[in-house]
């Protein structure tokens, strides 16, 4: 409790030091805000030009879009490109590592895979495709089902040059 | 679990930004803040109880939110440097019909806010018929007339 104090003829718990303070927080306080709005704008809490990061693969033949910035419950996309390369004998089959997808909700895939297939720590997905020389894309819709930092691993089977680590930080 | 920890997180954050706002901001002087004030509202309910529409996660949220405000209530009791620090301090900004200027201004508060809360408080019709106007830690301008004036 504050003790009131007789101001002229008034008993007021005015502090006028206090008061002075105050109103240099509530400044220091507008700019965080400001900044605060700036950062949403730029992505870095979530959907925004900064929230996507791109990693290509040593090999080359694989290349990914993956959200550096989520949040929690919300809707993420992760964008896989493929070298024509990658697909042989009529299929595409990529990994994804299980300590991801533990993590997320995968919604939806496009195309839809005609296979999964567990093994060990990764899930490997089978797309059929046929290769024509343009590049392929497969797109995972994401919900993010924990918070903080997700590491996510991605890759073509039988070779490891074409794997991927990309890192997610969720927000709550 | 998460029902606690989300209406914790919301109560701190929003303490934190009403106070960051300044006591002027959301005193619902227009009908505008009070439509900003309840979309705010709406805003943050689903943040509170996510996708969980039971009775308990409801539950769970209102206690923590009041018991948070009456733990809040009674530290505050304890520490007046907490109590100033989450509510405030009023301050004086006229005295004896003349406006103190320089902290009108630092609060956003101008001579018609003041001729507006003494007409609808006081019934008065001039600055000089005030002894002493209140920026309170609620935002509202309180008024006292002098003597003879008003009342």
């Amino acid at each position: 409790m504050i003790k009131p104090q007789r101001v002229s003829d008034l008993d007021i718990t005015q502090d006028l030091e206090f008061h002075r303070r105050e109103l240099r927080a509530e400044k220091i306080g507008w700019l965080l805000m400001l900044l605060v709005v700036v950062a949403a704008l730029l992505g870095v809490f979530g959907s925004g030009p900064l929230s996507k990061g791109q990693v290509r693969a040593a090999g080359g033949a694989l290349s990914a879009e993956y959200p550096r910035f989520a949040r929690y419950l919300a809707p993420a996309e992760l964008r896989l490109t493929f070298d024509p390369a990658a697909v042989q004998e009529g299929a595409l089959h990529v990994w994804l590592s299980r300590e991801f997808l533990d993590e997320v909700q995968v919604e939806a895939i496009t195309p839809e895979p005609d296979a999964q297939q567990l093994e060990g720590d990764r899930l490997t997905y089978t797309f059929g495709a046929r290769n024509t020389g343009e590049p392929v894309e497969v797109v995972f819709q994401l919900r993010m089902a924990d918070i903080g930092r997700l590491p996510g691993r991605v890759g073509l089977t039988n070779t490891t040059a074409e794997e991927l680590r990309f890192n997610t930080l969720i927000y709550p | 679990m998460d029902a606690v920890l989300r209406a914790t997180a919301i109560y701190l954050v929003l303490l934190l930004l009403f106070r960051v706002a300044g006591k002027r901001t959301l005193a619902q002087i227009t009908t505008f803040d009070l439509v900003l004030l309840l979309i705010i509202s709406e805003v943050t309910q689903q943040a509170m109880i996510g996708d969980d529409f039971s009775v308990t996660q409801a539950v769970l949220a209102i206690v923590t939110l009041i018991g948070l405000d009456v733990a809040l209530s009674l530290w505050k009791e304890k520490s007046s440097r907490l109590e100033r620090l989450v509510d405030s301090v009023p301050v004086l900004i006229l005295e004896n019909g003349r406006p103190i200027k320089d902290r009108m201004r630092q609060l956003r508060v101008d001579e018609a806010d003041i001729l507006n809360a003494a007409r609808e408080l006081q019934g008065l019709e001039r600055l000089e018929q005030i002894k002493y106007a209140v920026l309170e830690r609620s935002g509202n301008i309180s008024i006292i007339p002098k003597a003879g004036e008003g009342g």
